[in-house]
């Protein structure tokens, strides 16, 4: 992987172009931004009249420059705005700007994306939701990002909640919650229509339809459709890596009465997703590199319904229905989910919040078994049942606030005992622009289906025999635990500049280890399994701090930090290769200034250290070199309903590695990416 | 580490090119500002029944369903005379508080606490004023509309009846006139 290491370029020189560039683009605003005037002044305005406030022009500060979060947790909201400006065409891109979220492509149509740690295409800590939907899946307890995805313009907020959610969210929510809320149907009324393509970005097209179904009741149906061009191998040549995809959806918001509110969803999409495999064949030469297309399609239908008892009581039902289909060579997964929950949020007295719930899971697979990956039964089912209950406790009113929680959880499929995942919570506001929480947790991983029943081929080594090097799960194979401890401050330091701190340790128990097993001779090849296992002991700790500063009304500055220590007890190296270590410091700087009132530029530069990736081939970490790059966004207005933008990504080197994922690819760079929108509203 | 270093270079220069240009923008005023401004208006161009203000007859209470950002900008009014009595601005987190509001401002687009807000003020004299699509339908008496960058509202008149509230008809000539009720079934 010394390769790798040799692509690191010196970008002395265009970082001094860059930062020429954003000098410049200083300079302009300081006139460009002075066009709209009013008499009125922040003071006098309360001596205006009814009629003169009417003609006022304001400005939306933005909120997020002044908004201090009430939650007891470490959050981060990417707003509508955020995800706009951000130029990013999927979800994943967008998170890159969240601090603790590591965002690292593994290609064209692959990302590893992880919170606080562990990262992999197969990242197994994290819960992501659509709407109260689950999307992560219990195959490998990982998420397939490529088809999680939505019309952005929908996109109402991603709220991400680094660190244990078990409480509240359940299963899988253990180093964090990715939650991303479309808007109401309300809110989507009339026509919207993207278009756009560029030299990575092939074509890409969207358009969202809203109108009012009646009294209280909001429809809106969209579609979208996209093809990405294919990226390059670390080795040189074309990584065939290609995709497109089609998509479409509806969402409906009625207000059946007073106190009841339903809202009913769904999505459907089809895409073909071209990669480069090299899988491990028996006879020589024991490894066969070939194109091969994955055909994924899946649907869903929510349907959530909120009913209001009293002022300080209300229930909310949810219902789901999710499928999924991936085909491609060495798996062919189906897989069938249904889910309902029911939580009931009351007031106990002058000084408690409650919330408790009840939900329930049925999941059904049937995977095609190839030699490469193989389940035992290739075909299982699994129900889960969970309850939950929190109280918010109000200590001393206005100032400090005690929530504790717990949840109760329990799963057939992995016969695992019952699993408690309790917290406890404490929020401190001395004053409204100083806000401290502290946080202890623990949380819990059930085994995925792969590590209890799988069985993975990873390398034929070509010897006589050959060996064959197999990964295989074991029944036996228990939760992974962590018990997390946080501290956050947020503080409103001077006008218009909020920061927010986080420092974590988490301290892991029972993760996930590989044992050698005895080799066994079936007359042809040797076979040499590794058992998976519980044996591995781990800490990680860091601290993450978002910054919003408001420069000016026509000026936004929004910094991310992240550093992140890895500090595995390995009994050999063996385990140390079954989880990614870094990066340590990762840093987001975006700039969203506003040229003049038809005219926005957005600068958002991003570093990444050094990352150790597991290679499933060897058993080792390889390494990816640090990188900085920056994306540019500019965006005219030349019609108050119709926008045009032109956007770079990646925008320093031509290519750069961010990650290779674990097994059965080759290593792919990501490369510069130029595209032009044009988004009419309508 | 060499690259975080540039990083942090480049931030700097970025931060002190920009030489701290606080409030450059002075021509226009702040959402919230004109928002808070807008609410002392309207409760002084609305009536309320005579007893409602039987338990506290020197202090008139905006509530304010917000972050400290919205909070802010209405403690700007704070103090200010509404028909004799001295307006005191109370941030509201929990539903049940809001029995004592003479006022109430509901921030934000969450719709999902829509029920509960008026549940807990039916029938009660409260002007709830809102800023989303749909509030005044729901059930709301004003709600405030922006539109480009500039502020309009409409009034729901029957839901400003049913508190027992009169509404000028000076609010009333500039208002976009909605009507809808949110239902008798908490009567």
């Amino acid at each position: 992987m010394d390769a790798i290491r040799l692509l690191h370029i010196s970008s002395i020189n265009k970082l001094s172009l860059c930062l020429a560039v954003c000098l410049w683009f200083c300079g302009v605003p300081v006139w460009a931004g002075q066009q709209s005037f009013t008499p009125a002044s922040e003071e006098d305005i309360l001596d205006l009249s009814l009629e003169d406030l009417l003609n006022v022009k304001i400005t939306s500060v933005s909120k997020k420059a002044q908004s201090l979060s009430d939650a007891p947790a470490a959050i981060f909201v990417i707003t509508s705005d955020d995800l706009r400006r951000s130029g990013s065409t999927c979800i994943p891109e967008a998170l890159r700007m969240v601090p603790g979220i590591n965002v690292a492509r593994i290609d064209s149509n692959k990302w590893a994306v992880t919170s606080r740690g562990f990262n992999g295409r197969f990242a197994n800590k994290l819960l992501v939701l659509i709407d109260g939907r689950t999307v992560y899946t219990p195959s490998f307890s990982g998420v397939y990002w490529e088809v999680q995805d939505t019309l952005l313009e929908d996109v109402e907020r991603i709220e991400v909640i680094r660190g244990p959610g078990a409480t509240l969210w359940g299963a899988n929510a253990v180093n964090g919650v990715i939650n991303i809320i479309t808007k109401h149907a309300a809110d989507t009324q009339g026509g919207l229509l993207a278009l756009g393509g560029g030299n990575k970005e092939r074509a890409f097209a969207g358009a969202r339809y809203g109108m009012a179904l009646g009294e209280g009741t909001y429809g809106r149906v969209y579609a979208k459709g996209f093809k990405r061009d294919e990226f390059v191998h670390l080795e040189g040549g074309d990584a065939g890596d290609d995709w497109d995809m089609l998509r479409c959806g509806f969402r409906v918001d009625s207000r059946l009465s007073g106190r009841d509110a339903l809202t009913v969803q769904g999505d459907v999409y089809k895409g073909n997703i071209n990669q480069t495999l090299e899988l491990p064949t028996l006879t020589a030469p024991f490894s066969q590199t070939f194109k091969d297309k994955a055909d994924v399609e899946g649907w869903n239908v929510v349907a959530h319904w909120q009913h209001t008892l009293s002022p300080t009581s209300e229930f909310t039902l949810q219902m789901y229905y999710d499928r999924t289909d991936r085909d491609e060579e060495f798996e062919h997964e189906i897989r069938d989910t249904y889910d309902i929950d029911f939580q009931h949020r009351f007031a106990a007295g002058d000084r408690h919040d409650i919330i408790w719930g009840l939900g329930y899971r049925y999941t059904s697979d049937d995977f095609s078994n190839s030699l490469v990956l193989s389940m035992d039964p290739d075909s299982s089912s699994d129900e889960l049942f969970s309850a939950f209950l929190q109280d918010e406790i109000t200590l001393i009113k206005e100032r400090l606030w005690l929530t504790l929680g717990s949840k109760f959880e329990h799963n057939y499929f992995s016969d695992s005992e019952f699993e408690i995942q309790p917290n406890a919570r404490l929020l401190w506001a001395p004053h409204p622009k100083h806000k401290f929480w502290a946080a202890v947790s623990r949380a819990v991983r059930t085994p995925s289906r792969i590590e209890h029943n799988g069985k993975v081929v990873t390398a034929v080594l070509p010897l006589d025999p050959p060996i064959v090097l197999t990964v295989v799960g074991d029944s036996d194979y228990d939760s992974e635990e962590l018990l997390a401890y946080e501290l956050g401050y947020r503080v409103v330091p001077a006008k218009s500049l909020t920061m927010d701190f986080t420092v974590f340790y988490h301290d892991y128990d029972k993760l996930r280890s590989s044992e050698l097993g005895l080799p066994v001779f079936d007359g042809v090849s040797i076979e040499q399994p590794l058992w998976f296992d519980n044996e591995l002991k781990g800490e990680i700790y860091g601290v993450e701090l978002a910054t919003v500063w408001q420069a000016a009304d026509w000026w936004r500055w929004d910094l991310a930090y992240s550093y992140l220590e890895t500090d595995m007890d390995t009994r050999n190296a063996q385990d140390k290769a079954q989880n990614s270590d870094g990066p340590q410091h990762q840093v987001s700087l975006r700039s969203a200034i506003n040229l003049s009132s038809d005219l926005d530029l957005d600068i958002w530069l991003r570093y990444v250290d050094d990352v150790k990736t597991v290679s499933g081939n060897t058993m080792s970490l390889v390494d990816i070199n640090d990188y900085l790059t920056f994306d540019v966004r500019l965006a005219w207005w030349p019609h108050k309903d119709v926008e045009c933008s032109v956007v770079g990504q990646n925008l320093l080197d031509d290519k750069h590695p961010e990650f290779v994922q674990e097994s059965f690819t080759l290593p792919t760079e990501i490369e510069r990416s130029v595209y032009g929108k044009l988004t009419w509203h309508f | 580490m060499e690259k975080l270093i540039r990083v942090c270079l480049l931030m700097l220069c970025l931060l002190i090119s920009i030489g701290l240009p606080a409030d450059i923008c002075a021509g226009t005023v702040k959402e919230y500002s004109v928002k808070a401004a807008l609410v002392l208006n309207f409760a002084r161009f609305t009536d309320w029944p005579t007893d409602a203000f039987a338990d506290s007859p020197e202090t008139f209470i905006i509530c304010v369903v917000g972050d400290n950002a919205v909070w802010e900008a209405f403690a700007g009014i704070e103090g200010k005379g509404v028909k004799g009595r001295r307006i005191v601005v109370k941030r509201v987190r929990r539903m049940r508080k809001f029995c004592v509001c003479d006022l109430l401002f509901v921030s934000g687009s969450d719709r999902h606490r829509l029920p509960k807000i008026f549940a807990a003020v039916e029938g009660k004299p409260v002007l709830t004023i809102g800023e989303m699509t749909g509030f005044t339908e729901a059930g709301g008496i004003v709600n405030l509309i922006r539109t480009e960058n500039r502020i309009t509202f409409e009034v729901n008149p029957d839901a400003a009846q049913q508190a027992g509230l009169k509404i000028s008809s000076r609010i009333l000539k500039l208002a976009t006139i909605v009507s809808g009720s949110h239902g008798e079934e908490f009567k």
